[in-house]
């Protein structure tokens, strides 16, 4: 069983240890807002803002997204390039996103001290919401998570509840495949590196689908799209300097209208881009509030990244990324 | 006189309306969120968290053509403007805080200039609204009741419905409203004083369901003497740049009008825009007065809070709570507007 408190003060421990030592410039980690039943990210700047930190199966959001913000940030003319280091708190699959960003050169090994939280399955906040529909809105405060085996018992303002964690465990940590974080500095939890095989039955139905039936699905799902960005603003892996889909100059790639031929277009060429780089965390499906399985396009490019060119993303940073490679053994005649 | 209809005789309600020649627009589930959908044979939802995305884009969709335009060997020619539509639209099942939200647009599409597009939408629209009503309303994220609203807020509707179990008790605003209890006929009946009072008890009992509150008093004098304050920095540090809590909310009505060419026609359409979107404010030198998210967000908060009041004179959020619950990095509105009186403290 895990202790959540446990893990929480080691996390506090070692950011305060690097932002007194000065090793890091900030730390980025979660904090429990006094509302929401879920976490939210933080920063913390100074040694007493540690206090803050928090950790839960409700630290959620991919924070790797920060440290790609910070990597970005470039001096003024003449001054000399920024050298400091971030801390940062990862899970085991957000830790993934690092290598990946490490393989793109967008965050060098110097700049980012990890602490890596061995963890289980993280929940999904809308099985929560469900759960705690009987509580209520008053006391949907102070939410706390405590690992009581094969539950999770949820103690609030005024009360507690257990719920099963199998019914609050996030989709994407049903195909899991790493249980402790593949780089960090710091591990926070004991525990191995587990391999779960992942045999993508999730996305079998989708596949065995006709063209025909499988763009109606597309079709209807698209239809509801409302090109608020979110998926893309969540992900840390669309860093680009300016994203195509607000180029506005010379000309735009995708119009601004809100239909299906557009919505599409832009989902699309998104899923391409994040082919054999993509790993999984699903914030990008999380955070869309017309609920649009956009995990489904990036699983199946994960699939065929894996059946057809042997690559899974964010394993390992010596490995060159999946587009920057060449292979004479490389499958498709038509392409070399 | 409270009317009263049973929970199994709407859906012939509605047959009827739909033979008057009535658009309906109602509640529909589907995969697992609530959306306002142009209503066929189907039964819409009658018990239902508030809808993801507003009830505004019946009135102002989402994306609206303007005009076609006439091509002829490159040259812009003509341009011909769609045909209004003159059938009545029914929005059947709206939440209050969505009624009193239109005024809001009311106000700004008939301010110093009268949007045709909206207002003949407006015009021919009749309104039904349910009361909100345990279990599923209110939301965790709602706090109409600190920003002049109510559960059962009658504003902006032409008839309010309150869900007291098997039946709606009818409330009848307007003259619109008598008109569909005329239509209705015989499938309204009276309402005895018994579900009456059940119909008050159950806005009462979900009214003091709310949890959120805010204290509008001093919110202006903050915000007013707070714009260069250090404090916009700090919240909007996590904010990812997204256009959820925009374009998901009830009073936001941002627009930017563009020309495209599709297989060789042309036209001129309008689309929802977003303040927290980067080229949102962008200059055609290339400057951007708000280039980065604090001046973004703090844009956003204003508008709700300060600058609508001026400019219109009611305030920019009903308290529908789209924004905190949607945010996927959990920038909650009252906790912001609460911050910043505190700083000026």
């Amino acid at each position: 069983m895990i202790d959540f408190k446990a893990l929480e003060a080691e996390i506090k421990a070692t950011a305060k240890k690097w932002l007194e030592s000065g090793e890091v410039k900030f730390v980025i980690g979660y904090e429990k807002s006094p509302e929401s039943p879920i976490a939210r990210p933080f920063f913390a700047h100074t040694p007493e803002d540690t206090e803050k930190l928090y950790w839960g199966p409700d630290c959620i959001n991919n924070l790797t997204l920060y440290l790609v913000e910070e990597m970005k940030k470039k001096p003024k003319k003449g001054q000399p390039p920024f050298t400091h280091a971030v801390g940062i708190v990862v899970k085991p699959c957000d830790s993934r996103t690092i290598v990946e960003l490490m393989k793109e050169h967008m965050v060098p090994r110097e700049r980012v001290k990890i602490i890596g939280v061995i963890s289980e399955e993280s929940i999904n906040p809308d099985k929560l919401y469900l759960a705690l529909k009987n509580v209520p809105a008053s006391q949907r405060r102070n939410i706390r998570f405590h690992d009581a085996g094969e539950n999770f018992r949820i103690t609030y303002q005024g009360g507690e509840l257990s719920v099963p964690k199998k019914e609050l465990e996030a989709d994407k940590c049903k195909v899991c495949v790493v249980h402790k974080a593949v780089i960090a500095d710091v591990f926070v939890g004991t525990g191995e590196i587990e391999f779960k095989p992942d045999d993508f039955s999730d996305i079998k139905e989708l596949e065995e689908m006709s063209e025909e039936e499988r763009w109606k699905y597309w079709e209807q799902q698209m239809s509801r799209c409302v090109r608020c960005y979110a998926c893309r603003d969540a992900c840390p892996l669309c860093y680009c300097e300016e994203c195509v889909f607000d180029r506005e100059k010379p000309y735009r790639w995708v119009e601004k209208s809100v239909q299906v031929r557009e919505n599409s277009f832009y989902h699309l060429v998104r899923a391409m881009h994040l082919a054999g780089r993509c790993i999984d965390c699903g914030e990008c499906q999380r955070v869309c509030p017309m609920e649009i399985p956009i995990r489904q396009l990036n699983r199946f490019l994960i699939k065929k990244a894996k059946d057809r060119f042997k690559v899974f993303s964010g394993m390992n940073a010596e490995e060159k990324p999946m587009f920057g490679t060449y292979d004479l053994d490389d499958p498709g005649e038509e392409i070399k | 006189m409270a009317k009263m209809i049973k929970k199994d005789k709407v859906r012939e309600l509605l047959d009827k309306l739909a033979n008057e020649k009535f658009d309906i627009f109602a509640p529909i589930g589907e995969d697992g969120i609530t959306l306002y959908r142009k209503l066929g044979a189907e039964t819409p939802l009658l018990n239902f968290q508030n809808s993801s995305k507003p009830p505004k884009e019946i009135f102002f969709p989402q994306t609206e053509k303007m005009f076609d335009i006439t091509v002829e060997n490159h040259r812009l020619v003509g341009a011909t403007e769609p045909p209004m539509a003159s059938n009545p639209i029914l929005l059947f099942g709206a939440r209050p805080c969505d009624m009193r939200a239109m005024k809001v647009l009311d106000a700004l599409f008939t301010w110093d200039y009268t949007d045709p597009y909206y207002v003949n939408k407006r015009e021919r629209s009749t309104v039904i609204s349910f009361a909100c009503t345990l279990p599923d309303m209110p939301r965790e994220s709602c706090f109409c009741t600190s920003v002049g609203g109510a559960t059962d807020s009658r504003e902006g509707a032409d008839m309010l419905w309150t869900d007291i179990g098997s039946e709606f008790v009818v409330e009848s605003l307007t003259d619109k409203g008598g008109k569909i209890l005329e239509l209705g006929g015989n499938l309204f009946t009276e309402a005895t004083p018994d579900m009456q009072a059940k119909a008050k008890q159950v806005s009462q009992e979900a009214t003091e369901a709310i949890s959120r509150k805010l204290d509008t008093e001093g919110v202006k004098e903050a915000l007013e003497a707070t714009f260069d304050n250090a404090y916009w920095d700090e919240f909007s540090a996590r904010c990812l740049g997204c256009g959820i809590c925009t374009l998901l909310c009830p009073t936001c009505h941002c627009f930017d009008i563009n020309d495209l060419v599709v297989e060789g026609k042309a036209s001129r359409e309008r689309t929802w825009d977003s303040c927290q979107f980067t080229y949102y404010t962008i200059h055609a030198s290339n400057h951007n007065p708000r280039p980065v998210k604090k001046h973004r967000q703090r844009n956003r908060i204003y508008h709700k809070f300060l600058y609508s009041e001026k400019n219109l004179g009611l305030l920019g959020c009903v308290g529908c709570g789209r924004c905190i619950y949607g945010c996927p990095v959990n920038i909650d509105i009252i906790e912001v507007v609460e911050g910043a009186k505190e700083v000026l403290k």
